[in-house]
């Protein structure tokens, strides 16, 4: 039979079900809060707490709900009769969806299927906020990716989270101001938010990974606040280690924990980790992300090619591919996206001749582009890739960032409110800081569709284009609901 | 104006059964046709074709669904000019994507014997397509019966495009194994 053939037979299905799919438009739930839950790329925040003035040791006078009620009997203690040894309480993720099966067995199982219909409906809800996250989003690429002449590389979604957790552990005007800029009008909605996002982000499977991991570091000379330490723990899935800062213990227990949550990969930035003996209480936050191309590049088609970079031509290897896709083009700028499986897609954008590659940072069709709607600004062409492969870093300190973004308060202790948190009056913060690495390369799986069409003539698509990223390009990785979870400047590739 | 008041006016061999039909359905046949031709000038030929196809079929017959009626004839006739034009060349086109993926399903070999009856292999697509849950059979549907986007069904199911290509793999190849453990050697 010829394909020709069974569109015809197609033709003639029941009526009903052809006018049923066509009136169908999936209907979205309200967004609630619901327990339970080829690129490689990580992120981390840290923030830290401290206390003002001289450091003075209080007696911890209650137990904390994320920590065990009975201390195991093998703890130690400091003369002042404090314990020494770390106590930990870890979060409980979601299992991993058939941890013992190769990535292409699970895509043809069934376990697959009945993994993505668990994600339709997180995915659904989170869709629907993203459109009040774009300012957010917009902000954030302002402050974080303009630079002269360095890479920059941030993790909007993992900034979002341990902002959301800053946000638990403050009130007032301290809070507010962080509310402000995540675009949520009070705690509870930005709560269920929190909560929707990561459900629709937390992936793992042998196709996909995109960890989301959150943890508390707290000093067991303070009392803390038993309802938000709670809160951390159900919203945040935040695990909690309590122990003495300073020491080399809790400085060796962040780095491992930062490390394992981020697949190593932020090693450099993980080892310059430690605590201060006057820091109260850490937030770290972080996402590790490891996804394939929907449709991989031939690894035979690679070749050694010039990068105009900022600071010079570097040679890198550059992949080709030609496909059939989707163009946006402004004034400003021209992008692709490449789908990852089972995840969003990798946007890529190149800015016109005559533009800075700095103007798109705060450029609103940049996130329009990532959006599967049609505008005038896209068509299809068949596009000849040139990419190069690259691996990206870099660390940013997050207090200037914030500060301009409008959070202050926190920062100073006479305005920052800590009291959801405990009822020092002197807690502020003292070190916010971010680092992120995205990696490209060839592999993939072989793509289901789009992949064999270009092969004798491609008579009705008027338009061919070379899409060449030698020069000084931006990227975006979202996530299958539209969050940015990584976006990032290559100005240079070493 | 209901859709049995204007089926009424084509057995009553009433001419306003074609401005009717028109006004009411007019943009959905061309979408159909769109999905197919990409072309404005043979999209419009389609759907006039399509109400002179449909005023020398009503009467006889009396659709259930007068919207899907109407959209299939302008699929057969979008196909068939389709397959007129394209006899010397291939590829690029939306359509052809579509024929693509459904090659995933067949030999791609001609078969003068028919080994199979195009009204029975309707039957069983039918009885395959229960078997799937409500919405992978409308995403199923909407793009080979519809030859929409798969940019769009994205849009419509809040899904993303991968997943939709995805889905619509499994299916391709669930239908295959259905069709060929009944016996159709397609």
């Amino acid at each position: 039979m010829k394909k020709e053939d069974l569109f015809e037979a197609l033709g003639d299905i029941d009526e009903e079900k052809v006018k049923a799919a066509g009136e169908y438009r999936k209907q979205m739930k309200p967004v609630g809060i619901r327990r339970g839950i080829a690129a490689l790329c990580a992120a981390a925040v840290l923030i830290v707490l401290t206390l003002s003035g001289i450091f003075t040791q209080k007696p911890a006078d209650t137990a904390d709900v994320n920590m065990p009620s009975e201390p195991e009997p093998s703890v130690t203690h400091e003369p002042s009769g404090r314990p020494l040894e770390m106590i930990k309480v870890m979060a409980a993720y979601p299992e991993a969806a058939e941890p013992d099966t190769g990535t292409a067995e699970f895509m043809e199982s069934d376990a697959h299927w009945k993994w993505m219909d668990s994600m339709q409906e997180n995915i659904a809800a989170s869709r629907q906020l993203q459109g009040d996250m774009e300012n957010y989003y917009m902000a954030m690429m302002g402050k974080m990716l303009e630079d002269d002449d360095a890479n920059t590389v941030c993790s909007p979604l993992n900034i979002y989270i341990a902002l959301g957790m800053l946000a638990e552990v403050t009130d007032g005007t301290s809070r507010q101001q962080i509310l402000d800029l995540l675009n949520t009008g009070d705690i509870e909605t930005l709560r269920n938010n929190i909560h929707t996002l990561w459900n629709s982000n937390y992936a793992d499977t042998p196709a996909l990974k995109s960890l989301l991991a959150d943890s508390i570091w707290l000093n067991n000379a303070y009392s803390y606040k038993q309802d938000t330490m709670q809160r951390l723990a159900d919203i945040y899935y935040a695990s909690s280690f309590s122990g003495v800062p300073g020491t080399e213990e809790m400085n060796e227990e962040l780095r491992k924990w930062t490390d394992d949550n981020t697949g190593g990969l932020l090693h450099e930035y993980v080892q310059g980790l430690e605590l201060s003996p006057q820091t109260v209480m850490a937030l770290v936050s972080t996402i590790y992300y490891k996804a394939m191309w929907n449709s991989d590049f031939n690894p035979k088609n690679t070749s050694e090619e010039l990068f105009h970079g900022i600071k010079g031509d570097t040679k890198v290897n550059m992949m080709h591919m030609t496909d059939l896709l989707g163009v946006y083009r402004t004034d400003a700028f021209t992008s692709i996206g490449l789908s990852l499986t089972d995840s969003g897609a990798m946007h890529f954008y190149l800015p016109n001749e005559g533009k800075e590659i700095n103007d798109l940072v705060s450029d609103p069709d940049i996130i329009k582009a990532t959006k599967s709607v049609y505008d005038e600004h896209r068509t299809n062409a068949i596009v000849h890739m040139s990419i190069p492969k690259f691996n990206v870093s870099s660390k940013t300190n997050l207090t200037d960032v914030m500060k301009e973004l409008g959070i202050t308060d926190v920062f100073e202790q006479h305005t920052a409110d800590f009291s959801p948190l405990s009822d020092d009056t002197d807690i502020y913060v003292d070190k916010a800081e971010h680092a992120a690495m995205v990696e490209i390369d060839e592999h993939g799986v072989v793509g289901a569709a789009y992949t064999a069409l270009i092969t004798e003539g491609a008579a009705e698509v008027s338009e061919e284009i070379d899409f060449v990223l030698d020069r000084p390009f931006m990227f975006v990785i979202t996530g299958a609901d539209g969050s940015v979870l990584f976006t990032g400047i290559v100005r240079n590739i070493e | 104006m209901q859709d049995e008041e204007i089926i009424q006016l084509y057995w009553d061999r009433d001419e306003n059964a074609i401005y009717e039909s028109s006004r009411k359905y007019g943009a959905f046949c061309s979408a159909v046709a769109r999905n197919i031709l990409h072309n404005r000038a043979d999209e419009q030929e389609c759907v006039n074709d399509t109400w002179l196809q449909a005023w020398n079929s009503m009467p006889p017959n009396r659709p259930s669904f007068l919207q899907v009626y109407l959209g299939k004839i302008t699929r057969n006739l979008s196909f068939n000019l389709y397959k007129k034009m394209h006899r010397e060349k291939r590829g690029g086109t939306a359509i052809d994507l579509v024929l693509d993926e459904l090659a995933e399903c067949v030999s791609g070999k001609d078969n003068p014997e028919k080994t199979w009856q195009a009204s029975r292999l309707a039957e069983e697509i039918n009885a395959f397509l229960s078997s799937l849950p409500k919405e992978r059979q409308y995403i199923f549907i909407l793009r080979y019966w519809y030859g929409e986007d798969i940019r769009e069904i994205a849009y419509r199911f809040h899904m993303s495009e991968n997943n939709v290509s995805v889905t619509l793999n499994r299916i391709r190849r669930k239908l295959k194994a259905y069709l060929t453990e009944r016996g159709y050697d397609i």
